[in-house]
């Protein structure tokens, strides 16, 4: 059986899966890059690193299965959407890509928006304002680094420039530009309106004529040689992480949901209309889908979260767990697992890059409430866990409101990997949880658009046909639900109180 | 010339060691010495002391100082204990210990202290005894044990503070000086006697408290043979009356005129004010009043709480086994603000000084992606410095800002964090050269006996230098200024979580 493979450009690594047409799981491999935060709100990355990730990523799923990545196929590409790398007239990048996590460009931002107008803004491009966008860090260098922008030639974002490596198109796609505050979400033209508020000549940005899934070129053999994959693979135009997430949780019908877990945790909503959300609590942006497309809500700095905590409260056990090649998050869970609910009075709120969905609070911080003598590290860490899951049940109703009959809730992505962490939220929620077989959906949505690219697939419903196994179910425990429900009741009742706090926090000169 | 001049004993009780010094009289410190006793904790909650490891704590460290080089055991020229005052040593009529000593550290005894204020009013019993009525003093616990143990305390015929306890043992003494009881809630401050109406909540009558008929510096005895063989020191060495912890601590620090300020750095943070002001704090309870161990002076002392037992419990669960001075010592590179994160250090609450709230626990707020452990640290000790202005305010309002604050105790050890609290503070902090301030203060106690000093004035000329003097940088003061007006705005909106989240 031939085969596929899908390759997803996220925030802190690069994942690719090798797959075949039929849904067999080859192999995935991960490569982790660094996210620079050179200041505190800074957070940047380098275009180099994700080149040479994915190319690692790649050969890493060859190294794994040598017989099922010389019958492949096809081969997309999927990303993050908001990084973009400004590049000279031979293709050499200008300076980092600027992270969809970085906040310097807030105060930017607020300005940009008043000249332009929030609700223009909203109307063009479907989205809130959000610090972090293309559109907000483009404005922020044009007024405190204008040269770099002078000196480019033209802006890739970060998938189409990868894939150019590998092909020497330029070109983009309907998806990709869904979050940069740069398109006309009803049209998916670029808007020049927009470009000028930010700085930046509409004539920099690509082409995105093209849809995902379309056929590019085949690989050729420096680039099949580079990467040890068939010279005749065929490049398909890739697009958005979370729509293609989307697409690889099985979720292309109007009106149906799942969930993300990567550094933050996007909900994603299909849709058929092109209409954005009056409350800006949902942002609409295309799917890789025929002309549908999602609307997305975000819990900030879920998996961050979990990455800061493993990075700076237990350094120890993270090194300890990558020497021994496992995920630090899985070592987390272990420590959290061994304290009971409530980690002993201690809660986290994970609003590290600020809060969205449920609380929607741009001012808002990390907190670490109820700290007294004798809390122990796994309690903070059983605190960071449970402050993540208590942001579902305000998300779930939220999305209810938008008429949803929400009835268990699709997990896909990194965290969906750890049976505690799926456990703990189905018992917070109340709900059950499923996990589809393939947990890292971004990239089963990319080899899906490979496969639909060649051919293997005629129709989208064939590809999840072939590729969305049924999922795992965790069942919410009713005894630990209730206790969850008094505990979340507290929790949200002194994150009501914070909000004073963060207001606080963020009038000062700090 | 030194041995010749002989040398001088302080000894310092405390709550978890002995500590001892031997020094000469013009200030030159042969040795120093601690001797750790244990704390036995028999139910959660529970505190409790052996009396005779006081005794046995004091022969080690006696013995330890006589067999350093260089001091000769012959050539001591008088000796005082300074203690903790709050437990009792309860006595049976041949004069054996009935039990153990309930340590002021021990938490059962919040019943007795609410019945006592609901009997006496809280406002009236600090104004009669000077001391904030909390758990762990000398009533709450004679209260507690009446309850408990009836039969234990009937058989008491004679209680005795730990320091009393040891003159008791060594010279056959009965008696206790001025500022001793000042944590018995049983005392009458002003009258320096006791309180018989307290004393009779307490279910002991006075005549079964040691007379309270002795100042610090007065000596009550030539040390006798038995007390000389307990000591391995020689007979006829005079003998100090002494006095409490704290007071020693404060005359360690050079503070004995109206108007010094020193604080001690521990697991919370004391601050003490000389005064000669005999009005306790009654109405707005924030401070205790006691006598000084130096003539017609009082201290004001009010305590911050979970300063020291924050930094204790930051190392252990979040340092990964880093030393206070690594962890500082990278908080120092990071700027002022540390980068907009703030730490409420509550982890034992803050109850006491500035804040009076119920219930709080420790928080960190304004975290983004980015903040370090240097930065968690700095928020950390900013968010203890924070609490110094305000509590200036309230011990010492209107004090010229000119005029330095000695600071003693573990926390003065690190450079750094000494002159991030000038910075915050605005006023010069001063720490002095021997870190044992207790034991030092008694050591000028035995100096005033042994004829070396006519007063504690001169004794302080003598014996107190200061290491070091950190000034404040003006700069980081005002941006300090701006960073507390924030962080207090965060503790004032955090406020009413306490008691949500953690109970």
């Amino acid at each position: 059986v031939e085969t596929l493979v899908g390759v997803d450009i996220g925030t802190s690594s690069v994942k690719a899966l090798l797959v075949g047409c039929d849904g067999t799981p080859h192999a995935e491999s991960a490569v982790d890059y660094p996210l620079a935060r050179p200041r505190p709100g800074h957070a940047e990355q380098d275009p180099e690193d994700l080149v040479s990730s994915t190319v690692a990523a790649v050969r890493g799923l060859v190294d794994r299965a040598p017989a099922a990545a010389g019958r492949v196929r096809a081969l997309a590409i999927v990303a993050q959407r908001e990084p973009a790398v400004l590049v000279d007239r031979r293709g050499a990048p200008l300076g980092p890509a600027i992270s969809w996590l970085d906040r310097r460009s807030a105060a930017v931002l607020d300005e940009v928006c008043t000249q332009v107008g929030r609700d223009r803004y909203h109307a063009i491009t479907g989205l809130a304002p959000t610090v972090g966008s293309t559109f907000s860090s483009l404005a922020w260098l044009h007024r405190n680094a204008p040269d770099a922008l002078e000196a480019a030639h033209r802006l890739a974002f970060a998938k189409d420039y990868v894939a150019e490596r590998f092909t020497g198109d330029r070109g983009s796609d309907r998806s990709t530009g869904g979050r940069s505050g740069l398109l006309e979400i009803a049209t998916c033209d670029w808007s020049a309106e927009l470009c000028a508020a930010a700085g930046v000549d509409v004539a920099l940005l690509p082409d995105n004529g093209s849809r995902p899934g379309d056929a590019v070129c085949r690989l050729g053999p420096d680039s099949a040689r580079l990467l040890g994959l068939p010279a005749d693979a065929i490049v398909a135009r890739g697009g958005g992480d979370d729509p293609a997430a989307a697409l690889g949780a099985g979720v292309i019908e109007p009106g149906t949901l799942c969930a993300g877990t990567g550094t933050a945790s996007g909900w994603r909503i299909v849709s058929a209309e092109a209409t954005p959300d009056p409350s800006l609590r949902t942002d609409l942006a295309p799917h890789v889908v025929g002309d549908l497309y999602i609307r997305e809500a975000v819990i900030s700095s879920t998996g961050s979260s979990l990455r800061w905590l493993a990075e700076e409260v237990a350094p120890d056990l993270a090194s300890a767990a990558r020497r021994a090649g496992r995920n630090p998050t899985a070592d987390l869970a272990v420590l959290a697992a061994s304290v009971p609910p409530g980690a002993g009075g201690v809660v986290f709120y994970p609003y590290l890059d600020g809060a969205a969905m449920p609380r929607f609070d741009a001012d808002a911080s990390g907190a670490f409430l109820g700290v007294r003598g004798g809390v122990t590290r796994a309690q903070l860490a059983r605190a960071v866990f449970e402050g993540v899951a208590y942001q579902y049940p305000a998300s779930v109703a939220l999305m209810r409101g938008y008429g949803l009959e929400v009835e268990h809730l699709t997990l896909v992505g990194g965290e969906a990997l750890s049976p505690f962490w799926n456990q703990l939220k189905a018992d917070v929620l109340g709900l059950e949880v499923r996990v589809p077989r393939i947990a890292s959906a971004a990239a089963a949505g990319a080899a899906m658009l490979a496969g639909l690219a060649c051919g293997a697939y005629a129709t989208p419903d064939d590809a999840i046909a072939a590729l969305v196994a049924e999922a795992e179910r965790y069942a919410p425990d009713p005894d630990a639900h209730v206790r969850y429900l008094e505990l979340a009741a507290a929790y949200d009742a002194a994150g009501d109180a914070l909000a004073g706090a963060y207001a606080a926090l963020a009038r000062s000169p700090a | 010339m030194r041995a010749r001049g002989g040398w001088l004993l302080g000894l310092d009780i405390g709550t978890s060691s002995v500590k001892g010094l031997a020094i000469t009289p013009d200030g030159a410190v042969l040795a120093t010495a601690s001797a750790e006793h244990p704390m036995h904790h028999p139910q959660p909650g529970h505190a409790e002391n052996d009396p005779d490891d006081w005794l046995r704590g004091v022969a080690a460290v006696v013995a330890r100082l006589i067999a350093t080089d260089g001091v000769d055991a012959t050539a001591v020229l008088g000796l005082a204990i300074v203690a903790q005052r709050d437990p009792w040593v309860l006595l049976d009529a041949r004069g054996r210990v009935l039990a153990p000593a309930i340590s002021w550290t021990d938490t059962r005894t919040g019943p007795e202290v609410a019945d006592i204020c609901a009997r006496f009013g809280r406002p009236a019993l600090i104004d009669r005894t000077g001391v904030l009525p909390i758990p762990g003093l000398g009533l709450p616990v004679l209260c507690h044990l009446a309850r408990t143990a009836p039969d234990t305390l009937a058989a008491a015929r004679l209680l005795l503070s730990p320091k009393d306890y040891v003159l008791h043992r060594l010279t056959g003494l009965v008696g206790t000086d001025v500022t001793t009881p000042s944590r018995s809630v049983m005392n009458d401050l002003r009258r320096d006697a006791w309180d018989d109406e307290l004393c009779a909540a307490g279910g002991v009558s006075p005549s079964r408290l040691p007379p309270i008929s002795w100042q610090p510096w007065q000596c009550v005895a030539q040390l006798p043979a038995a007390g000389a063989a307990l000591l391995g020191l020689r007979r006829g060495v005079p003998v100090a009356a002494g006095g409490g912890d704290d007071q020693a601590a404060t005359l360690g620090a050079g503070a004995f005129a109206v108007g010094d300020l020193c604080a001690g750095t521990g697991t919370s943070s004391d601050w003490r004010l000389v005064t000669s002001d005999e009005t306790p704090d009654s109405e707005q309870a924030r401070g205790d009043l006691a006598r000084h161990i130096v003539p017609a002076r009082l201290i004001f002392e009010v305590c911050i709480e979970s300063t020291g037992s924050s930094l204790r419990w930051y190392r252990d669960a979040l340092g990964g086994g880093a030393d206070y001075a690594e962890l500082i010592a990278e908080a120092d590179a990071v700027e002022p603000g540390a980068g907009g994160l703030v730490a409420l250090p509550f982890v034992s609450g803050a109850g006491r000084a500035p804040w009076f709230v119920e219930g709080a626990s420790a928080s960190f707020l304004g975290v983004v992606s980015g903040h370090r452990r240097p930065h968690f640290t700095r928020a950390l000790l900013e968010g203890v410095a924070y609490q110094y202005p305000p509590t200036l305010d309230l011990v010492a309002p209107g004090r010229d800002p000119t005029r330095p604050i000695v600071l003693v105790d573990g926390e003065t050890r690190s450079e750094a964090w000494n002159q991030l609290k000038a910075d915050v503070t605005g006023i010069p902090i001063q720490t002095p050269e021997v870190a044992e301030s207790a034991a030092l203060g008694a050591a000028i106690l035995a100096g005033q006996v042994a004829g070396c000093f006519a007063s504690a004035a001169d004794g302080v000329r003598a014996l107190v230098r200061m290491r070091h003097t950190y000034e404040p940088d003006p700069a980081r003061h005002a941006r300090y200024g701006e960073l507390r007006a924030r962080y207090e705005g965060v503790v004032r909106a955090i406020a009413t979580t306490y008691g949500t989240v953690d109970s």
